[in-house]
């Protein structure tokens, strides 16, 4: 008899971690979906109408619990008992409840952070969602679009042609080149300024560069964070064959999302296991030719002081899932003008924005509501900017700040950086000029 | 005193020999339960996948351990002794989130690992080697006294521990809504062992020698060996509660946490 709940898309050492949990419940305190719940500031559509979660059902979507359940699941199909008597059923319906709980995380990875255990708890979600969508159980509502989006090969099924349409024309992107920039789909056709903003710096920080353009596919993020992996080793074999003809040794990254996809989860679908080039956020890159000597403050020739107190949002994706805390903030500090203010949870221990996991899909109301909260944490400390790497926490936050009464405002770092640099960042007219955020 | 039994041409004190007979049976259950249990989870961890996406290992124990292995190796010599030291023994990750249970999850592993490994050492050491090899019968009664301040220490140890894990879920409203039967079941076991245990001493330390004789013929001023019914007792139920229901409980993350520690390079940060 074939268990209820497979093994597939979970490593050995992911099945171990399952048995490491210690129950200690530091997950608890940090995981900002549970907040949401257990304060009553969301309540999941999966709960009858008209009353918030109970104590014990907002513990469902925590950590723990989602641990606990996964290793019943397992130990039903797998642990000594089954090994001795058989798999025990697991009802459907009670596969299907963990699933929406599963697919209601951000997978921001506050909790593997706090974890005592050390369990990589963000692989583990994601080896969950894998194992739903091969059982046909996955994804969660309109995630499951995200695969016919990405027919197109980018996340707006907008065309391909039309990935660098918003260059300007006095910027000169290499045939061939060490570095790389890899824009992402929404820089590319959503969030152009950012997009502008970067190639300009590095032009004016006298960089050469080259571009995938055409070529340039989606990271395959959203169908990695939702567990719809069927796309992915074609799109990761794609961009990393386009970026060895193109010679990039030096691939960089102004979006959160494809730095995160590319770094740790590229080489899980490329052949070999290792990229023919080295990843980097382009503020890390910035730091390392800084520390090299090869680049120097005064290279940066600030014309503009911004005069604003600003605080840091660490994207979930550079910041928890890839290590990244002090090149965003060294490069920040460096703008004339800029006081920069920490909010109470910062760097390890932020608080995810709500944008990640494919929640902005699949449950927006709740990315809302996180969003506001992270706002509310900028208020806090008197900020009246955030700023940030990510395209996807910006789209996110300033959903969540158009939906309060606050003076915060919310700015990409690459766009505060040419703006103090005097750069131009005027988007040349395109066919997404109207559906720019 | 009897004469008492030949074995392997030693003679042991019979009653000795009635204590030993119990102790050395159920530790060889106990540990023959508990390494069965290891090895069904080993089997289940090998269902898993070596790498990410990879197929199954089909429950394979051989390739889940050279998939740790190879999992531990990626870090270097040095930053595994590291975590190894910071991580596994001293618990840094727990440090930091929460002095309180860190003391306490230092007291219960240390105290508990401590008495188990004493005991161990007591019993195969200076009971095997100085009845059967070195034809010394005063030898394990001998180390048992000495060594009785270092097993008081840790059983002190144990029992602030549990203290802390009991009181934490009397008093914190937090803790105690978020235990369930699991925990309270562990915590019942090691109140058990840890109530007997302090209660076994006060028996060897206090009860006439003539009712201790009724299981052991040590002389009267070896207050320290076994001695009586109750005594036998819990460490019977110790074997069995503490060593061999690992793995088929949620004790099981003794073993598993420090092998996911040491399998995520620590951890993240």
């Amino acid at each position: 008899m074939k268990p209820s709940m497979t093994s597939e898309r979970f490593t050995a050492v992911q099945l171990m971690e399952l048995d490491a949990c210690t129950r200690c419940n530091e997950c608890l305190n940090w995981c900002p979906v549970y907040e949401e719940i257990n304060t009553g500031q969301f309540t999941p559509a999966e709960l009858p109408e008209g009353r918030t979660a109970t104590e014990q059902e907002a513990l469902a979507y925590s950590p723990r619990n989602r641990i606990m359940v996964l290793k019943d699941f397992i130990n039903k199909g797998y642990g000594w008992r089954a090994r001795l008597f058989g798999p025990k059923h697991i009802p459907e319906e009670d596969i299907l409840k963990f699933k929406d709980e599963l697919y209601h995380c951000t997978t921001c990875g506050a909790c593997g952070s706090v974890c005592e255990a050390g369990i990589d708890t963000v692989e583990i979600w994601e080896s969950a969602r894998a194992n739903m969508v091969i059982n046909e159980r996955g994804p969660y509502g309109k995630q499951s679009g995200f695969i016919d989006l990405l027919k197109s090969y980018n996340v707006f099924a907008a065309d391909q042609k039309d990935r660098l349409c918003w260059i300007p024309e006095d910027i000169h992107v290499e045939d061939t080149a060490e570095v790389g920039y890899f824009t992402g789909c929404t820089a590319a056709y959503r969030m152009q300024k950012v997009g502008v903003a970067t190639v300009r710096v590095l032009d004016a920080l006298g960089i050469p560069f080259t571009m995938l353009g055409e070529e340039e596919w989606c990271c395959a993020s959203v169908a990695v964070r939702t567990g719809q992996l069927g796309i992915a080793k074609e799109f990761v074999d794609h961009n990393v064959n386009a970026a060895k003809k193109k010679g990039i040794k030096k691939m960089v990254y102004a979006c959160a999302g494809c730095h995160r996809t590319s770094i740790i989860d590229w080489p899980k679908f490329y052949e070999g296991g290792e990229l023919p080039f080295k990843v980097y956020a382009l503020s890390e890159y910035l730091c390392e030719l800084m520390d090299e000597g090869k680049l120097k403050p005064e290279d940066f020739k600030f014309k503009n002081s911004l005069d604003k107190v600003v605080t840091f949002h660490d994207s979930c994706h550079t910041g928890r899932h890839v290590g990244i805390y002090e090149q965003p903030r060294r490069i920040l500090e460096l703008i004339p003008g800029i006081k920069l203010v920490e909010m109470e949870r910062n760097r390890s221990y932020q608080r995810c924005c709500g944008a990640g996991g494919g929640i902005k899909a699949g449950v927006s109301d709740l990315a809302l509501k996180l969003a506001q909260e992270r706002v509310r944490d900028a208020e806090e400390v008197g900020a009246e900017m955030i700023t940030c790497t990510c395209p996807f926490c910006r789209r996110n936050i300033m959903d969540g700040i158009n939906a309060m009464d606050t003076n915060v405002v919310f700015e990409d770092e690459m766009v505060l950086l040419a703006e103090a640099m005097g750069l131009d960042l005027t988007v040349p007219q395109n066919p997404y000029t109207d559906k720019n955020m | 005193m009897t004469d008492g039994l030949l074995i392997f041409g030693k003679t042991i004190w019979n009653m000795l020999f009635i204590d030993w007979r119990i102790m050395a049976i159920s530790a060889v259950l106990a540990v023959i339960v508990f390494l069965l249990g290891i090895y069904l989870q080993l089997k289940k961890w090998g269902e898993g996948s070596r790498a990410y996406g990879g197929p199954s290992q089909s429950g394979s124990v051989w390739a889940f351990l050279k998939t740790l292995v190879h999992r531990i190796r990626k870090e270097s010599g040095s930053k595994v002794i590291n975590i190894l030291v910071m991580d596994v023994f001293l618990q840094r990750r727990t440090f930091k989130a929460d002095k309180l249970r860190w003391f306490m999850h230092i007291c219960i592993l240390y105290g508990w690992i401590g008495l188990a490994f004493l005991s161990m050492a007591v019993t195969t050491s200076y009971e095997m080697y100085g009845v059967f090899i070195a034809n010394d019968h005063e030898m394990f009664p001998n180390a048992w006294i000495m060594l009785e301040p270092a097993f008081d220490f840790l059983s002190y140890m144990l029992l602030i521990g549990i203290a802390i894990a009991f009181g934490r879920r009397l008093f914190s409203k937090d803790t105690r809504a978020f235990s369930d039967e699991t925990d309270w079941i562990l915590i019942a076991l090691l109140i058990l062992v840890v109530a007997s245990g302090f209660y076994a001493q006060y028996l060897r330390e206090t009860t006439d020698i003539t009712v201790r004789m009724l299981t052991s013929e040590y002389p009267a001023e070896y207050y320290g060996s076994f001695g009586n019914s109750f005594t036998i007792f819990h460490e019977v139920f110790s074997l069995f509660a503490m060593v061999a229901y690992i793995p088929y409980s949620k004790f099981m993350h003794i073993i598993a946490s420090p092998l996911a520690i040491l399998a995520s390079g620590g951890g993240k940060k």
